[in-house]
């Protein structure tokens, strides 16, 4: 499959130091998520926690294990939403701004490929990073609940944080995947595509990932819909992608 | 495509980039097995014409095609069907050899075993089979170069698009690169379109060659035919023991001789309708008393056809 070789050409690519840096990254964002649920459990946390209206918890929920809540279902699902969004957005910079600059972008345009595929292909690699990444932090922070709270009565993975990982994380991930690939082929720098997209689509994120931060609370139906909305904008996104793209160099 | 019929064609290709018209209604055909060469200034349209012959971008106006498919609404399959050269090496910097050569095998599909067998003959054929598993960002320009040309044969496309194709290679390296091209036009029937500027290179090389100018072509033919295009004059050189004063004087009366300059002791004249005027000047000189040493026709090399038709 072609636009999987594009992947792991692009895979091959990536300079050593980038490579350290985005392993580096999500471990200290899942060590600083898993410490806030760790310690939500405590004493001070639970007189710390901010005030919520009760209409939010589930009822019966003893203090701890709204504090437990909270810290499950209000303060992880944004963290999650950036690991997917930010770093990769950096590798999607330099798909095809970083092909221009290195003068190989012609020879990749001359390969029988439809545009389409091509920009698909690209989108691979810093989505596998980005998916792989929140699952990773995902399946670490569950293993750090159940061993902190074997006993508590809030569940995690409930439905809505598997609707959240693997349907609403991935569509956001190809989100800004897309915005930033748009980006990278208007552009002839891979450096000038990292800061339009931290001028445009981080804020765009930042706005939706604060939105999104209280859903958890709302339920899976809602998410799977937003989730939805998402993957449709995804599509519209590949398609005017391609068509930037086939438009030349 | 059916027997005989072109290979490559571009039918009265126009592309426009915002006010500027960087091609301009060039329209030329490209047989089987030949080696087309299109020469320019930069900025001339070469390498966007290059770009819509090859479907990777579409024209404005006009339509191209290659072995039958039109490169507008078949730009896959045109694409399968041809390699190309760009004027940079376009090679990943941070790949080793192998891996770049494996990566564009890939993208044409090449068998797995088949592309490894490819690549150990292209690297050897180019020189490189040492350097096999070396980052290409330690090779020199010349070896990126031939890297490239390998890489635009790995799936032995029937055309080929090569833009400079010796750019940056010593001597030794330009003259098997110009070899293995006209190799493959002649045992291969494989079909080259070249760009260039090296203009003993195309003369060399190509069997037609359309030269152009602000996107139009403004000659196009062999390198025998543009000779013959040119105005029917002859330069000779004619070499003398002496030039008296009264023999210039009288040979520059004659009415066929266009312009006379004698240098030391030779006489540099151009005259009109050579073919029956080099004797009658040769009789003149003769009898003006010079005692001939040497007399040499000047031919107009490609690169004085090509200046002149540049320069407008």
């Amino acid at each position: 499959m072609r636009a999987l070789a594009v992947a792991k050409k692009d895979l091959r690519e990536l300079p050593g130091y980038f490579k350290i840096s985005i392993v580096i990254l999500p471990i200290v964002l899942t060590f600083v998520v898993g410490m806030f649920i760790f310690i939500a459990g405590s004493e001070d946390a639970t007189a710390d926690m901010p005030q919520i209206p009760e209409t939010v918890f589930p009822p019966g929920l003893s203090d701890i294990d709204k504090s437990i809540y909270f810290a499950v279902n209000f303060m992880a699902p944004p963290f999650f939403l950036m690991l997917s969004t930010i770093l990769p957005v950096t590798i999607a910079a330099d798909a095809f701004a970083g092909e221009r600059e290195r003068k190989t972008l012609e020879a990749l345009l001359a390969l029988p490929m439809r545009s389409r595929d091509l920009f698909f292909g690209k989108s691979l690699l810093p989505f596998a990073y980005g998916f792989g990444a929140s699952l990773a932090s995902f399946i670490v922070i569950t293993v750090i609940f159940h061993l902190r709270y074997p006993d508590t009565a809030v569940s995690m993975p409930n439905a809505t944080w598997l609707v959240l990982i693997f349907l609403a994380i991935p569509a956001f991930c190809l989100l800004a995947i897309l915005m930033e690939l748009i980006i990278s082929t208007r552009v002839d720098r891979t450096y000038y595509a990292v800061q339009m997209g931290s001028l445009i689509v981080l804020p765009m994120l930042v706005l939706v990932v604060g939105g999104v931060s209280g859903i958890l609370v709302v339920g899976p139906v809602l998410l799977l819909a937003l989730a939805g909305g998402v993957f449709l904008l995804d599509y519209v996104l590949l398609q005017i992608g391609a068509d930037s793209l086939s438009r030349g160099l | 495509m059916s027997p005989g019929s072109p290979v490559v064609t571009a039918e009265n290709l126009v592309k426009r980039f915002e006010y500027l018209t960087a091609v301009d209604g060039i329209s030329f055909e490209v047989s089987e097995g030949e080696i087309f060469g299109l020469l320019g200034p930069n900025g001339a349209g070469k390498t966007t014409t290059v770009r819509m012959i090859c479907g990777i971008f579409s024209p404005d106006e006009g339509r191209a095609t290659v072995m039958g498919m039109d490169s507008r609404t078949d730009p896959i399959e045109v694409k399968s069907r041809i390699g190309l050269l760009p004027e940079t090496p376009s090679v990943y910097e941070s790949l080793t050899a192998d891996e770049n050569l494996q990566f564009f095998a890939e993208m044409h599909r090449v068998p797995e075993n088949e592309g490894k067998e490819r690549i150990e003959r292209l690297l050897a054929n180019f020189g490189l089979e040492g350097r096999r598993d070396s980052k290409v960002e330690t090779f020199s320009k010349g070896m990126k170069q031939k890297l490239a040309l390998a890489r635009t044969l790995i799936h032995e496309p029937p055309v080929i698009f090569l833009d400079e194709p010796t750019s940056g290679l010593d001597p030794e390296s330009a003259k098997m690169v110009r070899d293995t091209i006209a190799q493959m036009s002649q045992e291969e029937k494989t079909t080259i379109f070249l760009c260039t500027h090296n203009l003993m290179e195309a003369e060399m090389l190509c069997s037609r060659l359309a030269i152009i100018r602000s996107g139009k072509i403004i000659r196009l033919g062999s390198p025998g035919e543009l000779r013959s295009d040119q105005p029917k004059t002859g330069r000779y050189r004619v070499q003398l023991e002496s030039i008296p004063d009264s023999l210039v004087e009288r040979v520059g009366e004659l009415e066929f001789v266009l312009d006379l300059r004698p240098e030391g002791t030779t006489l540099n004249a151009e005259i009109a309708d050579p073919d029956s005027n080099a004797p009658d000047l040769v009789r003149e000189i003769v009898g003006e008393g010079g005692r001939v040493r040497q007399f040499v026709r000047d031919t107009k090399t490609l690169e004085d056809i090509y200046l002149e038709a540049v320069r407008g």
